[in-house]
C-alpha cells in the first residue's frame, strides 16, 4: 500500500511541477507601464483586411491599417492618405491623389498600386476574401465576380501615376470616398503580393500595415501585440507604447472581472450581467457614448396580411404602435438605450441623422391608436391566423427583449403572439436569406460607414432583396428612386435630404420597426485615462494612457 | 499484462472509428450552411463561397467528407480550420493547457477527496463528520458557474489574493482557483464515496483480525482498510477524468482558459466538422487511456484481479 500511496503522490507532484515549470515564462511579463491591455477576441481569420468582416479581428484590423479617408466626429469625410478625392460625372468618377512620403511598416512607400493591388485582389472570386463585395460598385466587379471567371482585375481602377488613380462607379454614389474608411478598402503592401497577384499565404499571420501600430505577435487565443509604430506620419499617431489584445473566448464577463481587478485595462463591451452595476462599480470606470447600432423586429411580407397594401400597411403600423418601447428599454436593456426617431440612429457622428423624422408617430407607443388601426385593419380583411410568432436566434441574446414585445403585441391589440427559437443565427440567417420565415424576426444593424444611407440602401431597396439584407420583401420603385436621387447628389446636404425623404416614406410602409437605438457601454480600470468611442463604437485606442 | 494492454488498446480502434462516424454524421447534421454563416449582412459572391465550400469539401456527399477526414487523420493531417489553422497546431496548444486544468483538479480530489474521506470515515457520527457531510452537500448543489463567479468576485476582485483569470499565464498561481472550483463538485463526491467505503470496511471481520494481531491503528487504517476502500474511488476518478477534460466549457468560460472545452464549444457553432470531429477524437483517446489506468490499478490494489489470463 505505502508503495501505491508514493507513486500516486510523486505522479502528482510531477504534474504540479510541470505546472509551475511551463508557467514560469508567463509570470515574468509584467507589462510596462504604457503597453495598454484591451479587450479582444480570436479573429474569425487571419488578419487580412480584406478578409476580415467582424469585430474580433476589425478591432485589430483598424489599429494597423490607415485608409484613404476617416471620419470627423460629425460624421464629415477627413482625407487620411487621400491628398484629394474628386468626383465627377454625377458622383460616377473619382479621382484619387495620394500624400507623398507615407509608408508601411516595411518601409515600402505607400502609392496607386497598394490600393489597386489589394482591392484586385479582394475583388477576385478565386481568392474568396470576405468583403469582395464592398467592390461591386466598381466597375467591372460584375466580370471578376462571375463564376470561373478568368478576369482578375476591375476595369474601373485606372492608375495615373505612382500617386494618382480613377475609380470608376457603375452608377452614382455621392457616398463612395465615406465608404472607402473600410477595412476592405485598405492598401496593402506590393511586395506581398507575387507575380501573379496572390497574396502571400502567411501575410494574414504578420500583417505588414501602415497605421498608428505595427504588428508584433499573435499567439492563436491568447493575444495578439500592437507596438508603436515609429515610422507612422499620419493623423493619429499614439499617445501609448503598444496595445495588448488579450483574447477573451468565453465572452466579457471574465474580462470585466478582470478590469475590476486592474489586469486588464480597456473592455468596450459590458456584459449585459453587469448593466445595472457599472455605472456605480467603484473598481471601474463607466463610459457611455451613442452607438451605431439600433435593434428592430422585422415581419416579410409573404406572411398572409402583412403584404405592403391598404391593409398590411394598417397592421404593419399597429404592431409598431404597440410595442411599448420605453418600458422595454427600461426593463430590457436597464435604461442603456434611447426610443427610436427613425431607421437610423440619432447619432450626431452618423451623416444625415435626425433627431425626428416626420410621420415617425407610428414609432410611438400609443395602445389605443394600435387598436384603432388594428381593427381598420380588420375591416378589410379579417386576421384569421391568431399567432404572429416572433423568431429569434438562440445563440443570441435576444430572447428576453423579443418576449417584452411578444407581451407588448399581445396586451396591445389582443391577439396572440410568442416567441419561436432558431437554434443559432447561421439557421435564421440562411431562413431569411431563402425568405422562408412563417413569422416576425429580429432584426439589428450596424453600418459600414456613418451615412443614412448605409441605413436604408442595403435593407430596403429593391436590389438588396438580392445582394443585400433585404429580409422584408420591401419593393418599391419611388424609394428605390429617392436612394438614387441622393446618389447623385451634388453635395452632402443635398443627398441627406432626399435621405430624409426615404425615411419619411418608410414611415408608411414599416419594413422594420425600430425598437431601440443602443448605447455603448465600455469600461477601463481604475488608472486608465481617455477611453472614448469613435463613430462605429471602437474604441479610440490612440487616446489612451495610464499611469 | 502485456498482452492484455496491448489487447485493449486494440479495442480502441473500431471505437474510434464508431465515434468520429457519429459525431460527423452529427455535425452534417446541423442545419444551417456553415459557409454562409461566416459573412453575416455581406455575402460575398456565391462563385467566391464556392471555393471556399471546396477547400473544405464541404460541397461533397457526407460520405465522401468523412472518407476525406479519415483518409486524412492515417496519414496525420488532421486538415485545417476555418480559420487557415492546422487543426493538429489548435490541438496542440489547447490540450496541454485542458490537461493542466484537469490533472491539478484530479490531484485536488486525490488530496482533498481521499484524505478527508478518510478522516470523516474512521471518525462517524462526530462534529466534524457532519460538518463535512453537510459542506459536500452544498457544495454538489451549486452550479460551477456560480461557484466559480462568486469565488472570482470574492477571491480575485475584493480580496485581491487570486488571479480573475488565466488567459496567457497558465501557471500553477493562476490556476490555483480554477481547479478548486472545477475540482468541488468530484471532491464532494469522493470525500463521500471514500468515507462510506471506509466505515464499511472498518467493520469487517478482517479489521478485527488485524487489531487482534496487535497491529495499531494507523497501519490498519492505511494498510488494510484504504487499500480495499479504494476501488470505487479510482473507478470513479478515472472517469471523472475523461469528463474533467471534456466537459470543463464553464470552468473555461469563468476564468477565460482557452483550453479543449471551448475549441469544441466554438467548433461546433461554426459547424466546423473537422475540427469537432479531431477534438472529440482526442477526448475519446483520453478516456479510453484513463480507463485503461483504472482497469489496470485494480490489479495492483486487489491481488485477487489478474488480466491475461482466460
Amino acid at each position: 500500500m505505502k508503495k501505491l500511496v508514493t507513486t500516486l503522490s510523486s505522479v502528482a507532484l510531477l504534474f504540479v511541477g510541470a505546472i509551475t515549470l511551463s508557467g514560469c515564462g508567463g509570470s515574468n511579463s509584467s507589462s510596462s507601464d504604457s503597453i495598454i491591455s484591451v479587450y479582444g477576441c480570436e479573429p474569425q481569420q487571419t488578419l487580412v483586411p480584406g478578409n476580415t468582416n467582424e469585430t474580433c479581428g476589425g478591432n485589430i484590423i483598424n489599429e494597423l491599417y490607415d485608409a484613404l479617408i476617416t471620419y470627423d466626429t460629425d460624421g464629415k469625410v477627413q482625407n487620411e492618405i487621400a491628398e484629394s478625392i474628386t468626383p465627377s460625372d454625377e458622383n460616377k468618377v473619382y479621382d484619387v491623389k495620394i500624400k507623398s512620403g507615407l509608408t508601411f511598416d516595411n518601409g515600402e512607400a505607400i502609392t496607386s498600386d497598394s490600393f489597386i493591388k489589394s482591392w484586385n485582389y479582394t475583388a477576385a472570386d478565386e481568392n474568396a476574401q470576405s468583403n469582395q463585395s464592398f467592390f461591386e460598385l466598381i466597375k467591372g466587379y460584375d466580370e471578376v465576380s462571375k463564376e470561373n471567371s478568368k478576369v482578375n482585375e476591375l476595369s474601373g481602377l485606372q492608375k495615373i501615376s505612382d500617386t494618382e488613380f480613377k475609380i470608376e462607379l457603375t452608377e452614382s454614389s455621392i457616398t463612395f470616398p465615406m465608404r472607402l474608411g473600410y477595412s476592405a478598402f485598405y492598401p496593402l503592401p506590393v511586395s506581398a503580393f507575387d507575380a501573379n497577384g496572390k497574396l502571400d499565404p502567411n501575410f494574414g499571420e504578420h500583417p505588414i500595415g501602415n497605421g498608428p501600430y505595427k504588428f508584433e505577435a499573435w499567439n492563436h487565443d491568447q493575444d495578439v501585440k500592437l507596438v508603436k509604430s515609429d515610422t507612422y506620419k499620419g493623423d493619429r499617431p499614439s499617445k501609448n507604447a503598444g496595445l495588448d489584445y488579450k483574447i477573451y473566448t468565453g465572452g466579457t464577463e471574465a474580462a470585466y472581472a478582470d478590469v475590476q481587478s486592474g489586469a486588464l485595462d480597456v473592455l468596450d463591451t459590458v456584459p449585459q450581467t453587469q448593466n445595472k452595476t457599472f455605472q456605480n462599480d467603484p473598481q471601474v470606470q463607466p463610459v457611455i457614448e451613442p452607438s451605431p447600432v439600433y435593434q428592430g423586429l422585422e415581419i416579410p411580407d409573404n406572411l398572409p396580411h402583412f403584404g405592403y397594401d391598404e391593409e398590411g400597411q394598417l397592421r404593419r403600423a399597429a404592431i409598431s404602435m404597440a410595442i411599448d418601447r420605453p418600458t422595454i428599454i427600461a426593463n430590457i436593456v436597464d435604461g442603456l438605450a434611447d426610443v427610436p426617431a427613425g431607421f437610423s440612429p440619432n447619432n450626431p457622428r452618423i451623416s444625415g441623422a435626425k433627431a425626428e423624422v416626420k410621420g415617425n408617430d407610428v414609432l410611438k407607443f400609443n395602445s389605443n391608436e394600435a387598436k384603432q388601426k388594428w381593427e381598420q385593419a380588420d375591416a378589410i380583411s379579417k386576421f384569421d391566423n391568431p399567432h404572429l410568432d416572433i423568431y429569434f436566434n438562440a445563440d443570441g441574446g435576444a430572447k428576453s427583449l423579443l418576449e417584452a414585445v411578444a407581451n407588448s403585441i399581445k396586451t396591445s391589440l389582443g391577439i396572440e403572439s410568442s416567441v419561436k427559437a432558431i437554434p443559432d443565427f447561421k439557421t435564421l440567417l440562411n431562413k431569411e436569406a431563402e425568405h422562408q420565415m412563417d413569422g416576425a424576426f429580429r432584426m439589428g444593424w450596424q453600418p459600414d460607414y456613418p451615412s443614412v444611407e448605409n441605413y436604408l440602401q442595403p435593407l430596403y431597396t429593391t436590389n438588396a432583396a438580392k445582394t443585400g439584407s433585404n429580409y422584408s420583401g420591401f419593393a418599391n420603385k419611388d424609394f428605390d428612386d429617392l436612394l438614387l436621387k441622393g446618389a447623385a447628389a451634388s453635395s452632402i446636404d443635398e443627398a441627406n435630404d432626399y435621405f430624409t425623404q426615404a425615411q419619411e416614406f418608410l414611415m408608411k410602409y414599416l419594413p422594420c420597426f425600430p425598437i431601440y437605438d443602443r448605447k455603448q457601454n465600455g469600461v477601463s480600470a481604475i488608472g486608465v485615462k481617455g477611453l472614448t468611442f469613435d463613430w462605429k463604437s471602437m474604441p479610440v485606442y490612440t487616446d489612451i494612457t495610464k499611469g | 499484462m502485456a498482452r492484455y494492454i496491448g489487447l485493449r488498446i486494440l479495442q480502441t480502434i473500431p471505437v474510434i472509428i464508431g465515434t468520429t462516424f457519429l459525431i460527423y454524421a452529427l455535425v452534417f447534421a446541423m442545419p444551417g450552411d456553415p459557409v454562409r454563416a461566416m459573412f453575416g449582412n455581406h455575402p460575398p459572391s456565391e462563385a467566391a463561397m464556392a471555393v471556399i465550400r471546396h477547400e473544405f469539401h464541404l460541397d461533397e456527399p457526407f460520405i465522401m467528407q468523412y472518407l476525406h477526414f479519415l483518409y486524412g487523420a492515417l496519414t496525420f493531417d488532421f486538415g485545417k480550420t476555418f480559420q487557415g489553422r492546422a487543426v493538429s497546431d489548435v490541438i496542440a496548444t489547447s490540450l496541454p493547457i485542458t490537461a493542466q486544468l484537469a490533472f491539478l483538479a484530479i490531484f485536488f480530489e486525490i488530496l482533498i477527496g481521499v484524505g478527508l474521506g478518510i478522516i470523516v470515515g474512521v471518525k462517524k457520527g462526530k462534529i466534524f463528520d457532519n460538518f463535512i457531510l453537510m459542506s459536500t452537500l452544498v457544495i454538489i448543489s451549486i452550479p460551477t458557474f456560480v461557484l466559480g463567479f462568486v469565488c472570482q468576485f470574492l477571491f480575485g476582485v475584493k480580496m485581491r489574493i487570486l488571479p480573475t483569470t488565466v488567459g496567457n499565464y497558465v501557471d500553477l498561481y493562476h490556476m490555483l482557483m480554477p481547479a478548486l472550483i472545477l475540482a468541488g463538485v468530484s471532491v464532494s463526491y469522493v470525500i463521500r464515496l471514500t468515507r462510506s467505503q471506509v466505515r464499511d470496511n472498518m467493520n469487517a471481520d478482517y479489521v478485527r483480525t488485524a487489531r487482534a494481531k496487535g497491529l495499531d491503528n494507523k497501519t490498519v487504517i492505511l494498510k488494510h482498510v484504504l487499500r480495499n476502500s479504494l476501488l470505487p474511488v479510482i473507478t470513479y476518478i478515472g472517469a471523472d477524468l475523461g469528463a474533467l477534460m471534456g466537459g470543463a466549457v464553464v470552468t473555461e468560460a469563468v476564468f477565460n482558459i482557452n483550453g479543449i472545452g471551448h475549441q469544441l464549444y466554438s467548433a461546433i457553432a461554426k459547424g466546423e466538422g473537422t475540427l469537432v470531429v479531431s477534438l472529440v477524437t482526442v477526448l475519446v483517446m483520453i478516456y479510453i487511456i484513463a480507463n485503461l489506468i483504472v482497469d489496470v490499478l485494480y490489479a495492483v490494489l486487489d491481488p485477487r484481479i489478474r488480466y491475461g489470463k482466460s
